[in-house]
């Protein structure tokens, strides 16, 4: 819907309506002026032109009372007189002539020219006599004429008069016409009044209920979307006003400002989540590290005195030399090494080379310990050695493999030990073909990984997930797998980024 | 509901507009025209129900045709007593002395009516003669009936009704008048070939319908055969007598259409009146058009009107 531009504002609305009503008003207010001025002008003028009428009557029988002195008394008074009433019978005729030029009646023309030829033959009368008069023989023959003109002149005169009454009586029907019209008018002019006051009333109604009915429909919108927002301000439904007025601009700047209180509490929200995961976090990482602090302790704890250990058995390895016990030296010199590695490196990353290395003394200890009865196979891709990791982490895994898989076998028990790379992530596997593992096992396992409180079995494994998930910052998967026969572990550090 | 502005608005210039125009309309405003007035004075001598009143209504309708077209102002004079010479005399004064600019009259001889047209004539006041001329005048437009040929068919059909056998008495109207004089002239002329009929006496009645009638016995001691020249004597026959009367074998006029019908009168001359009033104020807004009449005289149509062609004359 299109609206009118300049009416923009609800104040430009309501003044539209009155300048309407204002209108109607004007008009009303005109037409009755106009009305007014011309029933007025018509009454003024019928009287003025009647008047006119009654002053020619009156001018022309003052005439002819001069024209019955000077022919009847032969007055020179009369005679003197005449040219005087003459001159205002004159002007009075020029009255009549506009007024016929006005408005032509046929009588009052026909009276117009009558009291002309009264003028002319009472002219000619009074010329004749003054002639009569001046003239010092007294014709008959003259005489006999000024009878004849003065008969001539008194029968105008009593045209005059009859013209006279034809003239009052037609403008009296002329008057009486006129009253007749203007009544017609004052009908035609009530009937056009109620009208027109009609139309005013229907109008103004019509349009000051259309610019209430919208004002009001705008605050209902706006009352409506506010309250939407009491509950909870994201199911604020925005303000759809469309009237082109201060309530749109309200309406616009009011969805703005809680799309702006939207935006700002998902901030706001999205804020508090970060920080409750960071505090989450922080926790994880306090925990870890108090656990790790703790294993620390145990595992110094267990080094009781280390070094002395650690030189106590090369002293024994050179004794056993000494006594050709070259075997027992052996033993002595790759647990010295074993325990080396595990005294220099516990809280350092090494490599991977380092760590099989480490891996391969311990299988070594273990294969005097169980005299061959079991074999152990590494496949190390070279490309691996290089990778950074922390220290004992593949050895508990064997351990783990030859203590809960393999120990019971008598023969044929097996451990693999691999590292490789697939898809840049790097991948270790300890796997056995021991007695293997339940499922719910495994899945004890599997909870006892991400539990604060675990039970006191599977430390070790628990441990290894832990250090590594803290080391590689959660990139790492734990997989345990059972391959009926064995057990498969399997460590996947992902690549990062 | 949105309130469409370019709508309302739009509109309310209309309304406004045309209450302002209705409001303009409601006053009435004169009607004007270029031409001066032409002031028409039409005496009449009579207002019978037969004859001048339909040329009075013939000349009231073609004013009302013309009249605002040509701007001509018709008055129309009628004396008190029918025909009344001296009474006529005085309203044709009357007119004179108001300069009007045409004077209508019907033509008689009356040597005072004379002078003052002669007197309207000098003062350059037009002159019509309607229905019947004046006689050696310089009238400026004669329309109505050749009433020699009218009067010749008046005799033709007598003959025809009598079978060229009857003694015939005439009634005129008024001696003198010009158009009854050329009736009778046309009406002996046609006799000529007629040797069985005999006028027998010529009267005048004066258009007055007592005399008519104290005539219309007197002379039928010596007719057999009426013959009234003008159309007041038709018109009494008519109305004094309900059917046909046998005092005369044969009773022709003029202009009694009514006698015609009831079968009182055997034939009249059927006069155009509408043609004769239409004529005159058709010559008059020709003469403001062009400054001329189209003929000095005009002649109107006559019919013989009897019972049996009644319908069909009347009816054109």
């Amino acid at each position: 819907m299109k609206h009118l531009h300049f009416l923009n504002t609800v104040g430009k609305k309501y003044t539209t309506g009155y300048v309407i009503m204002g209108f109607f008003v004007l008009v009303f207010l005109t037409i009755s002026a106009f009305e007014s001025f011309y029933v007025s002008d018509n009454y003024s003028r019928a009287t003025s032109e009647l008047v006119n009428v009654n002053k020619l009557e009156s001018s022309v029988n003052s005439l002819n009372e001069t024209v019955n002195m000077a022919y009847l008394y032969l007055s020179s008074e009369g005679i003197e007189a005449y040219d005087g009433a003459k001159d205002i019978v004159e002007k009075d005729l020029g009255v009549i002539r506009l007024q016929l030029e006005e408005e032509y009646i046929r009588e009052l023309a026909d009276t117009e020219n009558t009291v002309e030829t009264y003028l002319e033959q009472s002219s000619l009368l009074i010329g004749n006599l003054q002639k009569y008069l001046d003239s010092d023989r007294k014709d008959t023959a003259a005489y006999v004429a000024l009878e004849s003109n003065y008969a001539n002149v008194q029968a105008t005169y009593n045209y005059v008069n009859q013209m006279f009454q034809e003239a009052y009586t037609a403008k009296l029907a002329d008057f009486s016409e006129l009253e007749a019209e203007l009544k017609i008018l004052h009908r035609r002019m009530y009937v056009f009044q109620a009208v027109l006051i009609l139309a005013m009333v229907i109008f103004c109604t019509v349009y000051l209920y259309k610019v209430i009915r919208e004002v009001s429909a705008s605050i209902r919108k706006m009352k409506k979307g506010v309250e939407s927002i009491r509950g909870n301000v994201f199911l604020a439904e925005p303000i759809k006003v469309e009237s082109n007025d201060e309530f749109e601009e309200f309406a616009e700047a009011f969805n703005g400002m809680i799309k702006l209180i939207q935006a700002q509490m998902n901030k706001i929200k999205e804020n508090a989540d970060v920080k409750e995961r960071l505090a989450e976090l922080e926790i994880e990482n306090l925990r870890i590290y108090s656990e790790l602090q703790k294993s620390h302790l145990n595992f110094l704890q267990s080094r009781i005195n280390p070094h002395f250990l650690f030189n106590t058995l090369n002293m024994i390895s050179s004794l056993a030399r000494i006594e050709n016990a070259d075997k027992c030296a052996d033993l002595m010199e790759i647990t010295a090494s074993f325990l080396r590695y595990n005294l220099d490196n516990i809280s350092k990353t090494v490599t991977l080379e380092k760590e099989i290395e480490n891996l391969k003394d311990y299988v070594a200890i273990q294969e005097y310990r169980y005299d061959g009865r079991y074999q152990y196979s590494f496949d190390i891709s070279q490309e691996c050695l290089g990778f950074q990791m922390p220290c004992m982490v593949l050895q508990p895994l064997v351990e783990n493999s030859i203590q809960h898989g393999i120990a019971m076998m008598l023969e044929g028990g097996h451990v693999w030990i691999r590292a490789y790379g697939q898809e840049g992530d790097i991948c270790l596997e300890v796997s056995d073909n021991g007695v293997g593992m339940t499922e719910a096992r495994i899945q004890e396992i599997y909870e006892d990984f991400e539990k604060n409180n675990p039970s006191t079995t599977h430390i070790g494994l628990r441990n290894i997930y832990r250090r590594l998930k803290l080391f590689y910052s959660g990139r790492v998967k734990f997989q345990i797998e059972n391959l009926h026969p064995g057990l498969e572990i399997m460590i996947r550090i992902y690549h990062e980024g | 509901m949105k309130i469409d502005y370019k709508k309302i608005l739009p509109a309310l210039c209309v309304a406004g507009a045309a209450l302002a125009l209705a409001g303009t309309f409601l006053i009435k405003h004169p009607a004007g025209t270029d031409r001066p007035v032409t002031r028409v004075s039409v005496i009449l001598p009579h207002n019978d129900d037969a004859y001048w009143s339909l040329v009075r209504n013939s000349i009231e309708e073609a004013d009302q045709e013309l009249g605002d077209k040509y701007n001509i102002d018709i008055k129309i004079f009628v004396p008190q007593l029918n025909y009344n010479i001296p009474q006529m005399t005085e309203l044709l004064r009357q007119q004179v002395a108001a300069k009007v600019d045409v004077l209508v009259i019907q033509g008689n001889e009356d040597a005072q009516f004379r002078a003052v047209l002669e007197k309207a004539h000098e003062e350059g006041i037009q002159i019509i003669c309607v229905d019947t001329p004046c006689q050696d005048f310089p009238y400026d437009l004669y329309v109505g009936t050749d009433n020699r040929a009218a009067g010749e068919m008046i005799g033709r059909e007598l003959a025809r009704l009598t079978d060229g056998q009857a003694d015939v008495a005439v009634v005129s109207g008024e001696e003198g008048y010009l158009n009854l004089e050329e009736r009778l002239e046309g009406f002996r002329d046609a006799l000529v070939d007629y040797p069985g009929i005999h006028i027998q006496d010529v009267c005048y009645d004066e258009y007055d319908g007592l005399t008519f009638m104290q005539l219309y016995h007197d002379l039928s001691d010596e007719a057999d055969a009426l013959v009234c020249l003008e159309g007041t004597g038709g018109q009494t026959v008519y109305h004094t007598y309900a059917q046909r009367d046998d005092t005369y074998r044969v009773i022709v006029g003029f202009d009694s259409y009514d006698g015609v019908r009831s079968g009182v009168l055997d034939g009249v001359v059927k006069q155009d009146t509408e043609q004769m009033g239409w004529k005159v104020v058709e010559e008059i807004a020709g003469y403001i058009e062009n400054g001329r009449y189209s003929a000095e005289e005009i002649y109107t149509d006559i019919m013989w009107l009897t019972s049996e062609n009644y319908d069909e004359v009347m009816k054109e």
